[in-house]
């Protein structure tokens, strides 16, 4: 029986036996669940003799420990990875059903907030890919990220309901749970040797669930899996308080305890008063690591734990894992401190991921102790040895020890999870050369100086599979066929499409492919959206979280300008379609306000009929993993203009620039490392660098200055302060005029004027079709190194040291 | 006299909620959206001006931010004001037409 027939056999068979329906009477979700369920059938086999062989080989697995995966839609990326796609879609046609319709359907898994979340489901696809075995713990969480409607130019938030039809491709394990301890107290005593113990006896306890999802290799048997954790009530009914009438207090444990994984944070909001976000990170740390622990001692000594676990911390929201894991193995397994401390320190490594001094995560100490008492006690003692290694190596430096202790003494005492992230790694790394330099420089800068060795650099990568395969299956299509198939999973191959960009018949199959993809988009977002735009103008596109530091403001000042030079007269460049898409947090008014402003000035460029044809802006709503592969396929010029020094790495730039964008972009992030690879020639380079915006904010950056010296600059901003952008509204847009004016903390006026030039030098390089045409194939050959394959082998060389299957 | 922020779309109605809280002797800041009630409320909590209300009443849709937003935003703050939220379905998308047709 061929492939396609025995799939076919087995989704008939699961709408069936899963679904209790038959053919004629099956909706397109049931179709989806039968496709689904026949191909988790053949990822759960080699999941099983993936385990088998981690058990049999006892190899050091990696544990990724992460807060968020954005992992996507999952139906599409396994069909990839078992290399059913022609299968399943022979078998469906069969069926009469188009396998187009049933990835479009699924719902997404919104497991995350952007690039770290997104940066850890990548991760996980070249774990697998390259036969690592890894386990990716993280949280089960009920909504995830909000969905994003736009309603007359302003964000809504709709609750995100990803379960509502079900999940086909979780695996609950019932026969797994661990008791979480919150709140409560310490007891300290003495046991029969004459130790001193400590037993924490908790205020409540919850119950962890894990919920597995495969993460199936591409091109290998290879299946790991993520580990997602459900909170439950530990007794799901309190049957004396129901027995006694009281019927509410009888639930209220099962509702509290499954709260805690009911919501994913959004991020870019303060986490003062957030115990529900403590406590969800430190449930999930202490799931995963009980879970370690109870793999482990099934087959042997509790010592072996560094030796068989290499736990990588994806930024600090794991990082009470430090002093999760010295507890357990101080308080449970009786180690002595300093054993213990030894092997907390083999076994962890901590990525950062910011370089903004406020984003660097820390915890209300009366917080954390009334939530953890036992982890504030441990935080302490570690604490209190460190700065004992501090003072011996720098006497009498008391203002670096007070720099570098866990705890924060500005005002109301925090603990600093960075600082104890780090004191506990054997590495930290950055995520793109400037960022690990700056870290070193900046925000760890005394850490670096104590214990050089420890630091290192990791930059960011993608998975080709999604970003490439599945986004641009055209482009995948014309690659393969010039150079074989073999870039998919070794992306440096993707060098021998350079001789290509001298090929004329090569350059036409590729603008084609381009100007396919921009088609779909167009139809897509009028479809869709009541969106217009004209595939042949230049697609301009910044699609990211919306942060003042990425500064799509920046990119909407010179919108304006560009309308402005319409309204007075002047020649404009080439048609371009600006296209914008990002989620602003809740509670981020400012991030919000420029999502009006995006929708402010497109509304005013479209119903002004001098600039048709010339000029438009779109908004795509709700971006999401499946939006933005729509999205990169499509795009000529990659917006990557954050203010330099403050993006870690940027992953964004790395899936436009493998679909061939080019980028205009500052020195920023994994800007640099792009610009290296690619050529300085192929790449648009603007603005104030890292160095230079420190020394402007030293030299005491006065925004006015810019603005009195730029006439142009000043009619922008005049145009948005009278109300052109929200009729009959001049207050609208007064706190974002003024904060440009008075602050400018991101040096948005500063860098317009170089940006506004640099987008003159774009528009003369895109008249140029075919030399753009050339740049965008080069881009894409030198771009191999931003695999996350490249990312994961050096991980796993340097920091876990570990070796594949 | 308490006060009472109000984010309801429909002019009509905002105005009639309005005045019946004018008629129980409540003080009433109205806005047309979530945005601008949030902006109230963190002026309020950020210590930039007056007291905290004592009801908010909000469309469940509000543009700008929705209702169910601003209230699981106080319960993380930890600030038990009472939130009424009113379940309107979002209008029809014509507003979301930012660009129309070349």
């Amino acid at each position: 029986m061929s492939e396609a027939a025995g799939l076919r056999d087995d989704i008939i068979s699961k709408l069936y036996v899963e679904l209790a329906k038959f053919p004629a009477v099956a909706t397109r979700n049931d179709h989806y669940l039968a496709l689904a369920f026949a191909v988790r059938d053949r990822l759960l086999r080699r999941w099983v003799a993936s385990a088998q062989r981690v058990l049999t080989e006892r190899r050091r697995t990696v544990i990724y420990l992460s807060a968020e995966y954005l992992i996507g839609p999952q139906l599409a990326s396994n069909l990839l990875a078992l290399g059913l796609d022609t299968a399943a879609r022979t078998a469906l046609d069969e069926m009469g059903v188009s396998l187009d319709e049933l990835v479009e359907h699924e719902e997404e898994p919104g497991l995350g907030n952007g690039g770290l979340g997104r940066l850890a489901a990548c991760y996980m696809d070249s774990l697998a890919t390259l036969d690592y075995p890894a386990v990716g713990h993280g949280l089960r969480y009920e909504f995830g990220i909000f969905d994003q409607d736009i309603r007359d130019g302003w964000q809504v938030e709709r609750t995100d309901r990803w379960l509502r039809n079900g999940n086909p491709w979780e695996v609950r394990r019932y026969e797994i749970e661990h008791k979480v301890k919150l709140g409560g107290h310490t007891e300290h005593w003495s046991d029969e040797h004459g130790q001193h113990r400590v037993r924490w006896i908790p205020e409540r306890v919850v119950k962890g669930v894990p919920y597995d999802v495969p993460v199936a290799g591409f091109g290998t048997q290879t299946t790991n899996f993520l580990r997602l954790w459900s909170a439950a009530a530990d007794e799901e009914f309190d049957l004396d308080a129901f027995q006694v009438g009281e019927y509410w207090r009888a639930v209220d444990a099962k509702i509290r305890s499954e709260n805690l994984t009911k919501v994913l944070y959004p991020n870019d909001s303060s986490p003062a008063g957030k115990q529900l976000r403590l406590e969800q990170q430190y449930f999930f740390v202490s799931c995963a690591l009980q879970d370690c622990i109870r793999l482990l001692t099934s087959r042997t000594s509790i010592r072996e734990f560094p030796d068989t676990f290499a736990i990588q911390l994806n930024d600090t929201h794991p990082s009470l894992a430090v002093a999760e894991l010295m507890r357990l193995f101080v308080d449970e397994f009786r180690l002595g401190w300093d054993e213990a401390w030894d092997m907390t320190r083999r076994s962890i490594a901590y990525t950062n991921h910011t370089l903004m001094p406020e984003a660097l995560e820390t915890w209300p100490l009366p917080l954390m102790q009334r939530l953890l008492p036992r982890h504030v006690e441990i935080i302490y003692e570690i604490n209190r040895r460190f700065l004992d290694e501090v003072r011996a190596r720098f006497p009498g430096d008391e203002a670096r020890a007070a720099r570098m202790s866990l705890i924060g003494e500005h005002g109301d005492k925090q603990v600093r999870m960075a600082h104890l992230a780090t004191v506990a790694s054997h590495h930290v790394n950055g995520v793109a050369e400037l960022h690990s330099k700056l870290l070193t420089e900046t925000v760890l800068r005394d850490f670096a100086e104590l214990w050089p060795e420890r630091f290192t650099n990791v930059t960011n990568g993608v998975t080709p599979r999604r970003f490439m395969a599945l986004a641009n299956p055209r482009l995948a299509e014309l690659i393969t066929d010039a150079i074989g198939a073999d870039w998919l999973k070794d992306l440096d191959a993707l060098a021998e499409l350079e001789p290509f960009a001298d090929d004329p018949g090569f350059r036409d199959d590729w603008l084609a492919v381009k100007h396919a993809n921009k088609v779909d988009l167009a139809t897509w977002l009028r479809g869709h959206h009541g969106l217009a735009c004209d595939p042949s103008s230049m697609f301009d596109a910044q699609c990211k979280r919306i942060h003042e530091y990425k500064r799509q403001h920046l990119n909407l000042l010179h919108v304006i300008a560009l309308w402005d030079r319409v309204r007075r007269g002047e020649p404009l460049g080439a048609p371009r379609t600006f296209v914008f898409a990002g989620k602003a947090a809740p509670a981020y008014r400012a991030a919000k306000l420029i999502i009006r402003l995006a929708h402010g000035v497109a509304g005013a460029i479209s119903e002004d009929p001098r600039t048709r044809g010339q000029l438009r802006v779109v908004f795509v709503p709700d971006f999401s993993v499946k939006n933005a592969q729509r999205i990169y396929p499509a795009a000529d010029l990659s917006e990557q203009i954050s203010t330099a020094g403050m993006e870690a790495s940027g992953t964004g730039n790395m899936k436009f620039t493998l679909n061939g964008a080019l980028t205009i972009g500052t020195l920023d992030g994994a800007n640099v490392e792009i610009r290296e690879a690619v050529g300085h020639d192929e790449f648009f380079l603007f603005g104030l660098t890292a160095d230079e915006v420190e020394a402007r904010k030293r030299a005491g950056y006065r925004p006015r200055d810019v603005l009195d010296a730029d006439p142009e600059l000043a009619r922008v901003i005049e145009l948005i302060a009278s109300g052109a952008f929200s009729p009959g509204d001049r207050a609208l847009f007064a706190p974002l005029v003024a904060d440009l004016v008075e602050k400018d903390r991101f040096l948005v006026l500063a860098d317009f004027r170089s940006y506004s030039d640099c987008q003159q030098a774009v528009d003369a390089a895109w008249r140029d079709q075919d030399g753009w045409t050339r740049s965008s194939i080069r881009n894409v050959a030198r771009a191999g190194r931003f695999s996350s394959d490249r990312s994961i082998r050096e991980y796993a060389s340097e920091i876990w040291r570990i070796t594949p299957f | 006299m308490p006060t009472a922020y109000i984010a309801i779309e429909d002019r009509a109605e905002r105005e009639r909620i309005t005045s019946a809280l004018h008629r129980r002797d409540w003080s009433v800041v109205a806005h047309a959206t979530g945005f601008h009630l949030l902006s109230d409320l963190a002026d309020v909590i950020e210590g930039r001006s007056r007291e905290l209300p004592a009801l908010i009443v909000v469309d469940a849709y509000a543009r700008g931010c929705a209702g169910t937003t601003i209230a699981a935003g106080l319960h993380d703050l930890g600030l038990d004001i009472p939130v009424e939220i009113v379940p309107r379905r979002p209008k029809p998308v014509e507003g979301d037409r930012v660009s129309s047709a070349a």
